[in-house]
Order: C-alpha cells, then sequence, then structure tokens
C-alpha cells in the first residue's frame, strides 16, 4: 500500500469510525470493526487490528475517549465513546467531506457533458 | 492546532509509560480475538478452525503491538526515554556516587546561581515597574565628563521640545522630618517629585490616587503619598490614612495615597511630595534628576540626538550658565546608578562562581571516571552487541543530565537560602530599592541552562573516553576492568591537576579581595569609636529659614547636652570622624600670586568649638575655635597635620590664609573671604568613602557656615545607650517635632558605611571555603581510589620484601607530582588573574606575597592529607587479602 492511498484510507476511516460512535454511542474495537466491515461491503478491505491504529490516534486528539469495560456476554472489554471536541469535528469533517464532493460529483458531471 | 499539541503531549506521554500501554493494548486484542473467536464458533467451525480464522481477520497480534506503538509513540523520544530510566536506575543503585555527585553539583550550581541572582539584580533587571526598560534618566553632560542634575527651567524647556519621550518626570532626593500627635517624630528619606513621575514609570498606588497636575501648582494644598513602611508604622496600616494630615518638616499635608510594599522609587524614598517650583532662584537651581518614557518603536539613541540637538540650544541661548555643559546624557537606570565602581566587582563575583562551578565540574568529572571502571564490562558488552558509539555516549550523557539536574535541583535550594542570606548582610546598604536579591524566572533559566553546560562539561570527556574502549579488550578482562589503564590514569590525574590549578586561582583571586576588604574594613580612623553617640539632625528650611535661626538651635542645644549625666562633651559638626562634609577646592593665599597655582580637592568638616574635645582628638599647634570665630570678620580655620605637610611643608601654617574656589565660579557668588588658620588638628580620618580617607581636611566654624544637615557627636562615660534617652528628651525640649532616631554608637555607623567591604569580604570567603572543600574532597576520592586500584600490586610488592616507607612513597610520589604541576598552574594563572581585580581600594597588592604564600602552604598541606591517608592504608594491607583481591 502506497503512502497517498493510506493517507486518504486513514482519513476516511477516521471519519466513519467517528460517525459510527456518534451514530451507536460507545461500542467496544470489535464492534465498530463488525459494523465498518458491514457498512462497507467490502469495499475496505482490512484487517480489523487496523482499527485499532484508528482509534489510538483519535483518544490521542482527545476526539474519543476509551474505558474498560464488560460486553454483552460480560466479558472484558475497552469501550470507545465519542467526545464534544470529536463531535465537533465530525461535524467539520462531515461540512468538509460533502463540500468537496458536491464540488467532486459537479465536476465529473460536467467532465461526462463536454466530453 | 488544539488537539494536534493535545496529541503530540500524548504521544511523548505514551513513549514513557509504554510498557503500561503495551499490556493495555495486548489485553485489548485478546478480548478482540476471543469475541471473534467466539462468533466462528457460533457459525460451526470447530475450535482450532475459529481461531485460525480469527487471527487471519484480525492481523497478527506482534505486528499490530508494533504498529500501534509506532502510531501512539515518538521513536527517538521512545529511545530517549528508556535511557533516562536506564540512567535514573543505575544512578539509584549507585547511591552513594550518585549523592556525592549531586551534592558536590549542588555547591557548585548554587553558588552560581547566588552570583548570578546578584548580577541579575543588580545588571539586568532594573525597575520593578512594567516596561522598565523604556525608561530612560536625561541629564547634562558636564566637560569633566561627570553629569549634571537639570533645572526646573531646563526640563520645561526640554518636555516642549522632545518628541521622542512619552513624558518627562523629574525627582529630587531629600530627607524630611515628619511629626504627628501619634508618635514620636522621625527622619526619613522622602522624594520631592513632578505630578507625572509615578505615572511615568507606570507605579499604582496601593491606595488612593497619584498625584494630579493641580498638586504642583505653587499655592495649591499640601499633600503627600507616603509607604507602606509609614502607612504600618505609624497608622497601623489603617485604610482610613487617606485624608489625615502628617507635619513634613513642620508643615500640614495631606495623605492623599500610599504606596505598596518595597517601593522607595527612586533610591529608599518612604513618603513623596510634589515638586513646586518656587521663585526664579529655584527654577535656576539645577537640582533635579530627570527621567522619561520612551515613546514605543522610538530607539534610545535617536532620543539622545534630539535631546542633544534641544541641548545645544539651551546652550546656546544661555552661555553664561551652561558654559562647563557639554551635551545630554540618556542613560537607563541601571546605568545611572550602577556603572562604573559596582561593576568590577560583580563581574569579579560571577567570575569567582564560575570558577567553583568549573572545580565541581572536574570533581565530578573524575568520579565518573572512576566509576566508568567498573562500567567497562557492561558497556563493552554494550558495543558488541551492537550498539553504536553515539548511542553509548548518548546514555552516558543522560546520565550526566539526570545528575546535574538533580544538583540543580539542590543549587536552587541552596541557592534560596544564600540568597537570603546574601540578602539581608545588604539590608543595610544604600542600594537602590530597585536591587532585591531575589530568586526569579531568569535565575531559573539560567541555573537550567548551568546544569546542561554542566552535565556537557563533566560527562563529556569521561563519557568519550570510555566509549572509545574497544570491546574485545574488556570482555576478556577478569572483572576489575583496567582499561587501557594508562590512558585512564592520565586523564584521571590532568583532572586533578586541572583542579588543583582552578582551587588555587580561586584562594588566591579570593584571598587578595578577602585581604583588602579586611584592610579597608578594619581601617583606623583616630578616635575611639565606642564611646562617641552620633545621630543625624535636620533643620528644615521652611522652620528654619535663617542662619540665625539654625545657629540659635545649636547654641540653645550644646549645653542642654553637655549637661546630661555621663555626657562628657557634645558638639554639632557636618562630619562625623570617618565621614566628611564635603569636598571642595582650596587654594593658598601665596599660591594665587603664582600663575597656574594649584588647587586641590580638600574634604570640609564645619564643626561647632567642642568637636575635638568630644572626639577625643588634641590640637597639634595653634587654638582650638571660640564662641566668636566664624563671625565677620572673624574667618577662620583649623586644618590637620596631612594638609600642613601637603600645602605648608617645612614652615608654620600659623596665621597663614587659605580660601575655597571653584573651578569656574557662577557669576552670582561672591569670591571667598580668605580664611585664616589657628590651628592644626590631629588626624581624624574622614571621607564619605572610604578612598577618601587619606585627604587633607579643613574645618570650619559652624557659626560660620550654619548648615541644616548636620550631626551631634556625643562622647559618653556611660554607656551610649543609657543617655540616649536623656538626649531625646533634651532636643524635643527645644523643638517637638525635630525627631530624634538612629541614635547610633559611631561604630554602628561606621559598619553601616563599610557593609560593602564585610560583604563582599564575606561573599569571597564563602566561596573560597567551598572550592577548598569540594577540591579537597575529590582529591581525596581519586588518590584514596587509586591506591583501592593498586591493591594487588601494593600486596605483590609487600609479599617480597617492599617496606612500608617504599610503599607510602610509591603513592605520594604521583599525588606530589601532581601537586607540583597544579601549583604551578595555578599560581602563574592567579598572579595573571589577581593583576587583573586592581579595584583602586587597597594598600594589598594584587599580587600580595602573604596571600599567596599562604595559599600554596594551604593547598599543599590538604594535598598532602589526601595522600597520606591512603596511603598509610596501603602500607596495612594484608599481603594476602590484597593477592586474592580481584
Amino acid at each position: 500500500m502506497t503512502d497517498k492511498k493510506s493517507e486518504i484510507l486513514q482519513g476516511t476511516l477516521d471519519l466513519m469510525v467517528l460517525k459510527t460512535l456518534d451514530a451507536m454511542g460507545p461500542m467496544h474495537g470489535y464492534g465498530i470493526a463488525l459494523r465498518i466491515e458491514q457498512l462497507s461491503e467490502d469495499a475496505l478491505r482490512i484487517n480489523q487490528g487496523t482499527i485499532y491504529l484508528c482509534l489510538i490516534r483519535l483518544v490521542q486528539k482527545g476526539w474519543i475517549k476509551a474505558q474498560w469495560g464488560a460486553s454483552e456476554n460480560n466479558r472484558k472489554a475497552k469501550f470507545y465513546d465519542i467526545s464534544k471536541a470529536g463531535r465537533k469535528q465530525l461535524q467539520a469533517e462531515t461540512e468538509n467531506w460533502e463540500r468537496v464532493s458536491g464540488v467532486i460529483g459537479r465536476l465529473l458531471q460536467l467532465a461526462r457533458r463536454s466530453g | 492546532m488544539f488537539s494536534g499539541l493535545k496529541a503530540m503531549a500524548a504521544r511523548i506521554l505514551a513513549s514513557w509509560r509504554s510498557g503500561d500501554l503495551d499490556r493495555d493494548f495486548a489485553r485489548e486484542l485478546d478480548s478482540h480475538l476471543a469475541m471473534l473467536v467466539e462468533d466462528n464458533l457460533r457459525r460451526g467451525m470447530s475450535p482450532g478452525q475459529a481461531r485460525r480464522a480469527a487471527l487471519i481477520r484480525m492481523g497478527g497480534p506482534a505486528s499490530l503491538m508494533e504498529r500501534h506503538r509506532a502510531e501512539r509513540g515518538v521513536p527517538v523520544v521512545g529511545d530517549i526515554l528508556r535511557d533516562l530510566r536506564f540512567a535514573v536506575r543505575l544512578l539509584a543503585k549507585d547511591r552513594w556516587f550518585s549523592a556525592a555527585a549531586i551534592a558536590t553539583l549542588a555547591l557548585g550550581i548554587g553558588a552560581n546561581a547566588v552570583g548570578f541572582t546578584v548580577v541579575n539584580a543588580v545588571f539586568f533587571r532594573g525597575l520593578p515597574v512594567e516596561d522598565s526598560d523604556r525608561l530612560y534618566i536625561l541629564s547634562w553632560q558636564q566637560r569633566s565628563g561627570r553629569r549634571s542634575n537639570v533645572s526646573y527651567a531646563e526640563l520645561e524647556n526640554w518636555r516642549a521640545a522632545s518628541r521622542t519621550f512619552a513624558g518627562l518626570a523629574a525627582y529630587s532626593d531629600t530627607s524630611f522630618n515628619i511629626s504627628d500627635d501619634r508618635a514620636l517624630p522621625e527622619q526619613v528619606p522622602g522624594t520631592r517629585l513632578t505630578a507625572n513621575a509615578f505615572g511615568t514609570i507606570r507605579q499604582p498606588v496601593l491606595l488612593g490616587r497619584d498625584f494630579m497636575p493641580a498638586d504642583e501648582r505653587p499655592g495649591s494644598d499640601p499633600v503627600a503619598i507616603i509607604g507602606q513602611g509609614i502607612w504600618i508604622s505609624r497608622y497601623g496600616a489603617d485604610p482610613t490614612v487617606l485624608g489625615k494630615t502628617l507635619r513634613v518638616n513642620g508643615r500640614e499635608v495631606t495623605i492623599v495615597g500610599v504606596m505598596p510594599e518595597a517601593m522607595n522609587f527612586p533610591d529608599r524614598s518612604e513618603i513623596w511630595v510634589p515638586f513646586i517650583p518656587g521663585g526664579d532662584q529655584q527654577q535656576q537651581t539645577r537640582s533635579l534628576r530627570v527621567f522619561g518614557r520612551l515613546r514605543d518603536g522610538v530607539d534610545p539613541r535617536e532620543a539622545l540626538s534630539e535631546l542633544n540637538g534641544i541641548g545645544k540650544q539651551i546652550i546656546a541661548a544661555y552661555p553664561e550658565s551652561t558654559k562647563d555643559l557639554v551635551g545630554v546624557r540618556v542613560e537607563t537606570f541601571i546605568t545611572r546608578f550602577i556603572g562604573g565602581a559596582g561593576r568590577p566587582m560583580f563581574i569579579t563575583v560571577m567570575g569567582a562562581v564560575i570558577f567553583v562551578l568549573l572545580i565541581a565540574c572536574a570533581n565530578v568529572a573524575n568520579l565518573l571516571l572512576l566509576r566508568s571502571v567498573h562500567r567497562a564490562r557492561e558497556i563493552a558488552m554494550r558495543r558488541a552487541l551492537g550498539a553504536t558509539r553515539w548511542r553509548v555516549v548518548r546514555q552516558l550523557l543522560l546520565e550526566s543530565l539526570v545528575l546535574a539536574s538533580l544538583g540543580g535541583l539542590g543549587g536552587l535550594f541552596l541557592a534560596f537560602l544564600g540568597v537570603r542570606v546574601f540578602g539581608a548582610a545588604m539590608q543595610p546598604s544604600g542600594l537602590p530599592y530597585w536591587i532585591r536579591f531575589t530568586v526569579d524566572p531568569v535565575v531559573f533559566a539560567y541555573v537550567a541552562a548551568i546544569c546542561v553546560v554542566t552535565a556537557i562539561l563533566f560527562g563529556l570527556a569521561p563519557a568519550l573516553h570510555v566509549s572509545k574502549t574497544a570491546s574485545h579488550v574488556v570482555v576478556k578482562e577478569s572483572g576489575r576492568g583496567t582499561i587501557g589503564s594508562r590512558r585512564e590514569r592520565w586523564f584521571s590525574s590532568g583532572m586533578v591537576v586541572v583542579e588543583l590549578a582552578l582551587t588555587v586561582v580561586l584562594l588566591a583571586g579570593s584571598g587578595v579581595m578577602i585581604r583588602s576588604f579586611l584592610a579597608l574594613y578594619a581601617v583606623d580612623i583616630g578616635v575611639d569609636v565606642d564611646r562617641l553617640m552620633t545621630m543625624d539632625l535636620q533643620l528644615p528650611a521652611s522652620r528654619y529659614a535663617t542662619a540665625e535661626s539654625r545657629r540659635a538651635f545649636v547654641e540653645q542645644l550644646e549645653p542642654r547636652l553637655a549637661a546630661i549625666p555621663g555626657v562628657e562633651a557634645a558638639a554639632v559638626t557636618t562630619g562625623v570622624p570617618g565621614r566628611d562634609g564635603g569636598e571642595r577646592l582650596l587654594e593658598t593665599e601665596r599660591a594665587v600670586g603664582a600663575t597656574g597655582a594649584p588647587s586641590v580637592h580638600v574634604s570640609t568638616v564645619t564643626i561647632t568649638p567642642r568637636f575635638f574635645e568630644a572626639a577625643g582628638v588634641r590640637l597639634v599647634r595653634g587654638r582650638n575655635f571660640q564662641d566668636f570665630d566664624g563671625a565677620p570678620g572673624a574667618e577662620t580655620v583649623i586644618i590637620n597635620e596631612r594638609l600642613a605637610a601637603q600645602f605648608f611643608p617645612g614652615e608654620d601654617p600659623i596665621g597663614r590664609r587659605l580660601r575655597f574656589t571653584e573651578r569656574e565660579p557662577p557669576r552670582a557668588t561672591p569670591v571667598d573671604a580668605w580664611r585664616t588658620i589657628v590651628g592644626i588638628s590631629g588626624s581624624i580620618l574622614h571621607g564619605s568613602s572610604l578612598d577618601l580617607y587619606q585627604n587633607a581636611v579643613v574645618y570650619i566654624p559652624y557659626r560660620q557656615e550654619p548648615a541644616s544637615a548636620a550631626s551631634l557627636l556625643v562622647r559618653t562615660a556611660l554607656p551610649p545607650g543609657s543617655v540616649m534617652e536623656s538626649v531625646r528628651r533634651q532636643v524635643q525640649a527645644i523643638d517637638g517635632d525635630q525627631p530624634v532616631q538612629a541614635i547610633r554608637t559611631l561604630a554602628q555607623v561606621l559598619s553601616g558605611d563599610r557593609w560593602w567591604y564585610r560583604t563582599w569580604g564575606g561573599v569571597f570567603a564563602a566561596f573560597a571555603i567551598i572550592a577548598l572543600l569540594l577540591s579537597s574532597v575529590g582529591l581525596y576520592a581519586v588518590m584514596s581510589y587509586a591506591v583501592t586500584q593498586r591493591t594487588q600490586e601494593i600486596g605483590v610488592r609487600m609479599a617480597v620484601g617492599a617496606q612500608p616507607q617504599h610503599v607510602s612513597w610509591l603513592i605520594l610520589k604521583r599525588g606530589l607530582a601532581q601537586l607540583t604541576a597544579g601549583l604551578a598552574i595555578g599560581l602563574a594563572a592567579a598572579l595573571g588573574l589577581t593583576g587583573m581585580l586592581r579595584l583602586g581600594l587597597t594598600d594589598v597588592g594584587p599580587h600580595d606575597p602573604v596571600t599567596f604564600a599562604a595559599i600554596a602552604t594551604l593547598v599543599t598541606v590538604v594535598t598532602l592529607a589526601a595522600c597520606l591517608v591512603p596511603a598509610r592504608r596501603a602500607t596495612r594491607v594484608d599481603p594476602v587479602v590484597a593477592l586474592r583481591a580481584e
């Protein structure tokens, strides 16, 4: 995987994790990984463990918080929850994403028409 | 960005507690894997399959762990932090070594911090107000190179013309007699200043208000701002003090403000009143110090050239009154008040503390070197396992840094103590209020910088030395590690020589300083100071406007004092023994005829007739003053022996005449009348500074020049304390507002005047003791370690029949060689260096042979002791034990 590709992936993954936590509330890493696999419908094929690199990054930025707790089956697991700063970031990123994808979309449409 | 910073901090933190985070992440992965396996099992896989599939889907834990570490931490920081933890562990293990090194460094760094605190306070900090570096003092520059104060008329002129200053203010220092119905009258240092003065320095009041322009208009209601000292001592810090009245020099003024603690602008003032320009004469007198705040963005040089332009115009417009002026000086408060005499002193102190630090560094470097022998195997092992030399050096330097930092902490603690002691010692001094010896952030920064520098100073050489060792040499060695022992011995010997030389230089420098201070401190002023009492007398112009009124006060006072039981004699003088009443230019009658006649500065002292009786000094020739001396037509003087010898060598001065003159007399002043010499006194040393002690003195009758500021001089048969109350009562019986305080014995006054010498003498003595202590301990450690290292060799020698003396000599020989080298280098350097210490104060030459001999002896004795003790121990070594020593 080249660096550029991973950078894009990183940003996308961050956004997906934030969105997931925002929508679903506190979850453990396994749960987040399953949810993202399910949403991306295999478009993003990554090892589940990779999710933890994203999680530690978000924790260090202060966008999500982690806490040990008990899972549904009463197993010890670390739960992640989005923070206030994380919500703000999610909102900003969402707006940014929509703007950019809007622009790209129009551009592509234009290109198709003239082509 | 904020989250970026936060993430960086989190990453560095993560590197520090890497172990904890690893465990945490491992648990997290375990739990993840377990859940995956569970799900797989539910889908019907066999346990083996389930686990394999789960591992594939999750990714390998080992590689995830590695990537997790990289993601959350900073790689280099991680390494360094690991080294740091290792260093801390090692130092904790070698407890005694660490304690010795840290204590040594703490002494060195502490002395340094004290020295720097002093230098910082005096040279760098300036006034404790906002942007004090924008405040400048403006004075006239005289042709002679001296500064001159400024008159009010000139200030007005500068104010009108200057664009570079955001406001010009002025002050004039004085002292006031303050009194009220609450407490005894007292005399306090005070200042008259223009109403904008506090605004200009941006000094807010604690209570009440600042002066307003209306306050300085002639005829306005008199007001005053008092300092916290008066507020507490006279009013018990009562907040309703505002609006109360206080008599200042006998005149009622209203208190409008209180200044905060330790605010004594410009110098040591306790009370401030507005400067109200009086008549024409007051407007023209150059009595003001002018200062201002530069406008933002204006360069001081711009201001200087502007002011010089304005000054030149004034000089051109008033050639008569400005003929000795050549321009204007624009200086910071620090340059204005410290420049000159203090500078070499503080630089010398700084030099001394740096020497102390270097000695400490040499000591610790030696300790590190000794210790590194034990570590040779460890280091060789690390090199053999692939550590680069740089990595090893970094590790060792980090250890040094940890030592230095701990030493720095200890040093700061010592500095706090030292600064407190020093500050207390400087308390009775004449230092301006803004010089306060406190440990501030700048000092912290300095100590931090010093820690790094010392760590490199003492750590780098041993680190490079040890890391150079080729790995195969040591791993083979049996454990006592005699790595390149020849080279190492050279290095160690070198450090000892350096340390000895540094110590000798420091001791010699300090010794010369201490000796000269002692000489000055103990100087004999020619009178018995213990039975003399003195008290300042201030007869303010508002109450004692005329010469007659002042004379009347004194004439009333003297007999009253003389009548007090226990008082043998009382007199009034402008210069008690040890001080003078001002310098004047003198010319003799005969010299006036001759062209190019020399006129010379002499000390003048105004006295009442019983002065010599009170001082206990006899007249050598002629007669004492009588009551009529000093009346018009009876202008007489008494001169001291030194003046007689200087101006009238080989002749009788009695009956000859002299007068005072000025280099460029102002037009208005009439020429001084001739004064006839009627007597010659024995020598009393007068002089406002000790440098002037040798001056010739002229005594003038008080009747002729009744000064408003003078001192009482009282000789008592009883202990001075027992007559003080009677003196107070007699003074206040004449004038109830006359403050009587700080009645002191002359001995006390003189020790106050000489704080400078006492303090600096003490400071250098302390540095010298620290240096001697450090280097003796260092020498002892190195010598005894050398003996321990040679235990085996000594055992062999003894076993084959060497005599104890022979063995002792073996040990001593090396010590003596080092001593000789150290002394030679040190003495040579000391001779060069102390030559530069000429502070213009002493009879003690910079190459004082007594001091040098004493120091050489001292260092020799200490070194020999440091060698002999281990040498004796060496001879007692049991050969059997020694041979087994591994």
